[in-house]
């Protein structure tokens, strides 16, 4: 089953065809990265499918929803969730309430505020500890956000989008400027996602990372789907070598 | 003597929990609030109207607080899907439409004459206009309204508008309807601003236009700024800190006409030392005014 379909998806900024009628779908349980030049769209994608941006034509569903007109907060309540390129922690906050917040039971009506919740917040403050050790930075926890380190805070994104509950994962270039140990972390945590049965859609500029974790890959180029395949079929097709692989292997 | 400063500590007071309403917006949900006067106008009107009229005490405070709280509610709606800094002009637009309603629609405000004889209030049998006895009923309804914004900031609800200051992007990708947090924390601030209007209006008793202008507005974002934005006693102590030193030139032998320009120095000098050295205020957080 398709989780997650884009059909004809069109979004321009002024003259520039940012996302150019480009389609493709999403299969539940999968791990599918999305590649392609700079400035080929992926982000912008990225913002379409969550809803940060709404598309001059086209649709989005997830699973099987027509979710095209929805705010953001009502697709992430559906099962969406996702990082961010450039990282967005609550840098005041420490690194376990950034968790904290997430939780779907978080007790944040305003009501809420004048009855009992001793035991329910050490709960979800336990929960919150629990994420924090899969993804490896619990001795963190106490201290403010936007003071770990560039890649404990990608984990704390990442263990944030599984707070929230979420079934479907988009990861905006998530090894990214990471060092080879914190590498191979992210991608211990991606498979340990796929195995929980989640579905991971992927943007990434590192080949060898996304080839050896992806059971299919979109090439985006120009705003447009340039090719779909599995990560032999992608690093086969001439068009693709053109575009933007062999442009890469070249240098 | 003891009078005077009685006076003084009322009026601390007042203008604190004021400051600090102003912190839940600014410092909570990191919009720049500029139409606080607006809101507190509202507030001392419609409480001055109600007690000249003859309503007791609570119910016209009550009054104060629900149109303020209303007036809120009619400059959220529309502005707070905006971002933070065009949310701040526009909401400085509500103080120069509600200053000049107050001018203007004479029937109702007497228009530039304002309102006098806002008389102080007495309640079971207790006559609460000395200075002490104001002090004391100020005191008292400053310390229930200051611990329900304790609770509340403290809150997990509290966290919530804390993340929208953070990233209001991450906080709607998580799943939050962060415009309705917003709406709620604008709502609730402005009618704690419309509860202190009516301790305000009775302890001046007598209101007019020409006390809700961008004079008071500067006032309180000083406060917040020279207390700190974003923590609970930030405001709080702002103020505390700016009407001390506003008093405190009073001893200073100077002439009548060089008194207020020496205090705008004062102000001045204070806030840039303030910036210079401790840059997110005296108790601290960042005060952000633009949003990526
Ligand atoms: N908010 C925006 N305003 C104008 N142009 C934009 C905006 N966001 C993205 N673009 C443009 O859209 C194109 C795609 O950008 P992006 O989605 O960030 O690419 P990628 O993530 O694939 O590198 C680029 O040409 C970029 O300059
Ligand atoms: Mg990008």
């Amino acid at each position: 089953m398709n989780v997650l379909q884009v059909q004809n998806l069109h979004k321009s900024f002024g003259g520039i065809h940012a996302i150019d009628h480009c389609s493709f779908s999403v299969e539940e349980n999968s791990i599918t990265g999305l590649i392609g030049p700079n400035g080929a769209g992926k982000t912008t994608m990225f913002d379409l499918i969550n809803g940060l941006l709404t598309p001059d034509e086209g649709h989005v569903l997830i699973k099987n929803q027509n979710v095209t007109g929805w705010p953001t907060y009502k697709r992430a309540r559906l099962g969406l969730s996702r990082t961010f390129q450039a990282i967005r922690v609550f840098p005041e906050l420490t690194a376990l309430e950034n968790i904290v917040v997430a939780f779907k039971g978080h007790p944040s009506k305003l009501y809420q505020a004048f009855v009992p919740l001793k035991k329910k917040n050490r709960d979800l403050e336990k929960r919150a500890m629990e994420y924090m050790e899969t993804v490896g930075i619990a001795d963190k926890a106490h201290l403010r956000a936007g003071d770990l380190s560039y890649g404990q805070q990608k984990l704390l994104e990442i263990a944030r989008c599984m707070a929230t509950d979420a079934d479907i994962f988009l990861l905006d270039e998530p090894a990214a400027g990471v060092n080879p140990t914190l590498l191979n972390t992210i991608k211990q945590l991606i498979l340990k996602l796929h195995q929980q049965g989640k579905t991971l859609l992927i943007v990434e500029h590192n080949m060898p990372f996304l080839m050896s974790i992806a059971h299919k890959i979109i090439v985006m180029n120009f705003g447009k789907e340039l090719a779909i395949g599995s990560p032999e079929e992608i690093q086969n097709n001439p068009r693709v070598l053109e575009a933007y692989l062999g442009k890469k292997r070249e240098e | 003597m003891t009078d005077y400063i009685l006076n003084l500590l009322t009026l601390i007071i007042i203008m604190s929990m004021i400051t600090l309403c102003l912190n839940v917006i600014i410092g909570y949900i990191g919009y720049l609030h500029l139409g606080l006067v607006g809101i507190w106008a509202v507030g001392s009107y419609a409480y001055a109207l109600m007690a000249v009229h003859g309503f007791p005490f609570f119910v016209a405070m009550l009054g104060g607080g629900i149109f303020a709280g209303a007036a809120g509610l009619l400059l959220g709606l529309p502005t707070l899907r905006l971002k933070s800094h065009y949310f701040g002009i526009a909401s400085l637009g509500l103080m120069y439409i509600v200053y000049s309603l107050l001018l203007n629609l004479t029937d109702l405000t007497r228009g530039p004459l304002g309102i006098p004889g806002i008389l102080r209030p007495t309640l079971f049998g207790i006559s609460f206009s000395g200075p002490a006895m104001y002090f004391v009923l100020t005191l008292a309804v400053s310390l229930v309204v200051g611990f329900l914004l304790y609770r509340i900031l403290k809150s997990p609800f509290g966290k919530i508008l804390e993340t929208i200051r953070e990233d209001e992007i991450a906080a709607k990708a998580l799943g939050k309807n962060t415009y309705a947090y917003k709406l709620q924390a604008f709502v609730l601030s402005s009618f704690f601003v419309g509860i202190i209007s009516a301790l305000s209006a009775s302890y001046f008793q007598y209101i007019s236009p020409t006390g809700f202008q961008v004079e008071q507005l500067i006032f309180f974002l000083a406060a917040l700024m020279v207390g700190g934005a974003g923590s609970f006693w930030g405001g709080i102590v702002g103020a505390f800190v700016l009407l001390t030193i506003q008093e405190l030139t009073r001893f200073i032998p100077l002439t009548p006409n060089a008194v207020g320009p020496v205090r705008t120095m004062i102000y001045a000098l204070l806030l840039i030392f303030v910036m210079l050295y401790k840059p997110d205020g005296l108790m601290g957080k960042k005060m952000k005014v633009y949003q990526r």
